[in-house]
C-alpha cells in the first residue's frame, strides 16, 4: 500500500534482479560444499564410517524435506530476507526476529571458520617450505576480499562463486574415478579391509548425526538470493534441488573415497580428509588439485555467507527489526553494503576468538532451530492459504509427510547435540531466548506493524 | 626480510586497502545521496 | 484502514548504534559462557598408556597399519588418537532441562508471535468483519 502513496513523490531504490539458476545453484553448493572438504569427517569419529554413511543420508533426507518445503514457500515469498521473510508472513513478528539471527548468527559464523580454514592451509604450505607462517592477516584479507566482492555486486560476487565451486565438485569427481579404478581399472580403494562395526553402536549412530550437518548445511541458503533472481518461482526450486542432488552426490562418493583410503580413527579426527586421501594415492596432480579444490571450497563457502548474511541482516534492518540504517542499498552496486561492512569485523573477531568449537556448535544449532521452525510453518503456510487460494511457483508432493520427517529428524539431530555438546546448547538457547525477550520490550516498538506485511496476499485464514 | 613475512605483510597491507575502500566509498556515498533515498528500498517492490 | 496504525517513534544514530551492539555483547557472553561453567566436549580423559604400544594392540590390521605409516604415523603417535573415545552418557535431568528449554523457548516464541502477529493482520487488511473467509 505504501508504494502508490510515496511512488510519485520520491525516487526508489532496490537490489538488482540479475541472477540465474546456475547463480543460485553456485550460492547454494558453495556455501556447502566445504563441508565436504572438512568438517563431516567428525561424524566418523562420533559414530564410525558405517555411522557416517547412515548419519549422511538420514540428514540428506532431512535437507530433501528441507529443499522440498523451501522451495515450495520461497517460489511464493521471493525477497531477499529467505525465511525471515517467510516467518513474518506466516508466523508472526517475534519468529521472523529469531529466524534472522538464526540466519545472520549460522552464516557469519560458518564465514568465520571458512576463513581460518584458509588460512592454516596457507600456513600448512609455508611449514612444508620451512617457514612459520602467520595465518592471520590471510584469515582478515579472505574476509576482505569477499566482502569487497559482495560490496561491488552480486553478479560478479556469485559467477566467481559458480566457477570456483565447480572446480570443487570436479576435483571430488576425478579424485573418485581415479581412486575407484574406473579410469585404469585399478582401484585403490580397501573398504573390505579399513571398515569395522559401529564402535558405539546405535547411540554412536545417533551422535553422528550432529556432524552430519556438515555434509549439507546451508543449502537453504538459495532462498536469500530471491529478491535478486531474475525468474525467483522458477530459478529457486531448479537451483535448490539441483544444489541438493549435487551434494548427494558429492557427499556419498567423498564418504566412499575417504572410507576405503583412510583408517575411521585417523579420518575421524583429520582436518582435510579429502587432501588426506589424495596424499595417500601417491599423485601429485590429485594432491595439487585437491588442495586447490580444499581452498576454493573454503572462499566459495566464506563467499556465499557473506551474501547470505548480509541479506538477512539487511531485510531486518529495513523492517527495523535491527537498526534501520543498515537498510540502506548501494546506489551504483546496488549492494545492502552498510550490511556487508558491518559483519566484516564481526567475522574477524569469531575467527580470532580462538573458541571455534563453540563458534561451529553455534552456526550448527542456529541452522538447526531455522529447519525445525520450516516443520511447523509450512503447515500453518498451507493452513492459513490452502492451495489455490494464492499462486504458488511450486507445491511440493506428499504434504504432510516432509514436514513430520523433517521435526523427527530435528528432534534427533537436538539430542545429538546434547550428547556432544549439552552445555553449549544450553548457552546458545539461553541466548536465543534473551535476545528474544530484548526484542519484544526493546525493538519491536520501533517497527511498523501492517507495513512489514508486504505479500499480495489475501486476508489468512482464521484471522 | 624474506618471502612469507613480506607475504604476511602484503596480506596486511591488501586488507586495510580493501576495507578502507570500503569505508571511504560508504562515506561517499552518504555524502552524495540522500538518507531517504539509500533508504528507500521496500520488499516485494518490482 | 487508516484507523489505528500505529506509528512507531523514530530510533536517533545512537540508539541504532547502542543495540547493533547489545547483540554483539549476548552473543560473545554466550560463545564464552560454557567456557565460564566448564567442559565443551563430552570426551573422556586418554586412557592410561603402556609404554611402546603395537599396532596389534591399537587393534589395526596390516591394511590399516600400512596407511597409517602412510599418514605418517608410528604406533607411538596413532595411540592418543585411536584410543580417544567419546562418552555418551545420557542424564534424565540434563535431558529434561533440555528439552524444556528448547520446548519452553518454541512454545513461548509462537505464542507471542501469534499476538503481534494478529495485530499486523488488523492493521494491513483492516479489523476482522465477522463474516469469516
Amino acid at each position: 500500500m505504501g508504494t502508490a502513496a510515496t511512488a510519485g513523490q520520491q525516487e526508489k531504490i532496490s537490489l538488482l534482479k540479475v541472477l540465474g539458476p546456475v547463480h543460485v545453484w553456485a550460492l547454494g553448493v558453495g556455501i556447502v560444499l566445504v563441508g565436504e572438504y572438512m568438517g563431516w569427517n567428525f561424524s566418523v569419529a562420533k559414530g564410525g564410517a558405517y555411522g557416517s554413511l547412515i548419519a549422511c543420508w538420514v540428514i540428506g533426507l532431512l535437507y530433501t524435506c528441507v529443499a522440498m518445503i523451501d522451495s515450495e514457500v520461497t517460489s511464493t515469498v521471493a525477497a531477499a530476507g529467505g525465511q525471515y521473510t517467510q516467518a513474518k508472513h506466516i508466523i508472526g513478528p517475534l519468529m521472523a526476529f529469531n529466524v534472522g539471527l538464526y540466519l545472520v548468527m549460522a552464516y557469519t559464523m560458518l564465514e568465520a571458520a571458512d576463513a581460518l580454514v584458509v588460512g592454516d592451509l596457507l600456513k600448512a604450505v609455508a611449514a612444508q617450505y620451512g617457514a612459520d607462517l602467520d595465518p592471520r592477516p590471510f584469515v582478515v584479507l579472505t574476509i576482505a576480499f569477499l566482502a569487497w566482492l559482495n560490496y561491488r555486486g552480486v553478479f560478479m560476487t556469485l559467477t566467481v562463486n559458480f566457477v570456483i565451486t565447480a572446480f570443487a565438485f570436479i576435483a571430488i569427481l576425478v579424485l573418485f574415478f581415479n581412486a575407484s579404478g574406473l579410469v585404469d581399472g585399478q582401484s585403490v580403494l580397501l573398504h573390505r579391509d579399513l571398515l569395522v562395526d559401529l564402535p558405539y553402536g546405535w547411540i554412536g549412530v545417533l551422535a553422528s548425526l550432529q556432524f552430519g550437518m556438515w555434509y549439507y548445511l546451508g543449502i537453504e541458503g538459495t532462498c536469500q538470493a530471491a529478491e535478486e533472481v531474475r525468474s525467483a518461482g522458477r530459478s529457486i526450486p531448479m537451483g535448490t534441488m539441483g544444489g541438493m542432488m549435487t551434494l548427494l552426490i558429492a557427499a556419498s562418493l567423498t564418504w566412499y573415497i575417504c572410507t576405503g583410503i583412510i583408517p575411521w580413527e585417523y579420518l575421524g579426527q583429520a582436518t582435510t580428509p579429502l587432501y588426506d586421501a589424495a596424499r595417500l594415492m601417491g599423485s601429485v596432480e590429485l594432491e595439487v588439485m585437491l588442495f586447490i579444490g580444499t581452498m576454493f571450497a573454503a572462499i566459495a563457502s566464506a563467499n556465499g555467507c557473506i551474501n547470505d548474511a548480509s541479506r538477512a541482516w539487511f531485510s531486518m534492518s529495513r523492517d527495523r527489526y535491527m537498526p534501520h540504517w543498515f537498510g540502506a542499498v548501494h546506489p551504483r552496486y546496488r549492494t545492502p553494503y552498510r550490511s556487508i561492512l558491518f559483519l566484516i569485523p564481526i567475522a574477524v573477531s569469531f575467527a580470532f576468538t580462538g573458541l571455534l568449537d563453540q563458534v561451529i556448535t553455534f552456526s550448527i544449532l542456529s541452522g538447526l532451530l531455522g529447519y525445525t521452525f520450516m516443520s511447523f510453518n509450512i503447515v500453518r503456510f498451507r493452513r492459513l492459504w490452502p492451495l489455490g487460494s494464492i499462486e504458488r511457483g511450486y507445491v511440493h508432493p506428499y504434504h504432510p509427510i516432509p514436514c513430520i520427517v523433517l521435526g523427527v529428524l530435528c528432534s534427533a539431530t537436538y539430542f545429538a547435540t546434547y550428547l556432544g555438546y549439552g552445555t553449549s546448547l544450553l548457552s546458545i538457547m539461553a541466548f536465543y531466548i534473551l535476545v528474544s525477550i530484548w526484542f519484544v520490550v526493546r525493538r519491536y516498538p520501533f517497527v511498523k506493524r501492517g507495513e512489514q506485511f508486504t505479500m499480495p496476499w489475501p486476508r489468512p485464514k482464521g484471522y | 626480510m624474506d618471502f612469507w613475512s613480506a607475504l604476511e605483510y602484503g596480506a596486511w597491507g591488501l586488507s586495510i586497502v580493501l576495507i578502507g575502500w570500503m569505508l571511504v566509498d560508504a562515506r561517499f556515498v552518504s555524502t552524495t545521496y540522500g538518507e531517504d533515498f539509500l533508504l528507500s528500498s521496500r520488499e516485494g517492490d518490482e | 484502514m487508516s484507523r489505528n496504525v500505529y506509528k512507531p517513534p523514530v530510533q536517533k544514530g545512537f540508539g541504532q548504534f547502542i543495540d547493533a551492539m547489545v547483540v554483539l555483547a549476548l552473543v560473545y557472553l554466550s560463545l564464552l559462557a560454557p567456557l565460564l561453567m566448564g567442559g565443551t566436549a563430552a570426551e573422556s580423559a586418554a586412557t592410561e598408556h603402556k609404554a611402546k604400544p603395537t599396532w596389534e594392540e591399537l587393534k589395526q590390521n596390516d591394511v590399516m597399519q600400512a596407511q597409517w605409516e602412510k599418514l605418517g604415523h608410528t604406533p607411538e603417535t596413532a595411540e592418543p588418537i585411536v584410543t580417544k573415545k567419546f562418552s555418551y552418557e545420557v542424564e534424565p535431568l540434563s535431558l529434561g532441562i533440555t528439552i524444556a528449554v528448547i520446548a519452553g523457548y518454541f512454545i513461548f516464541m509462537l505464542k507471542m508471535s501469534d499476538r503481534e502477529y494478529r495485530e499486523v493482520i488488523n492493521e494491513r487488511f483492516g479489523p476482522r468483519v465477522g463474516k469469516g473467509d
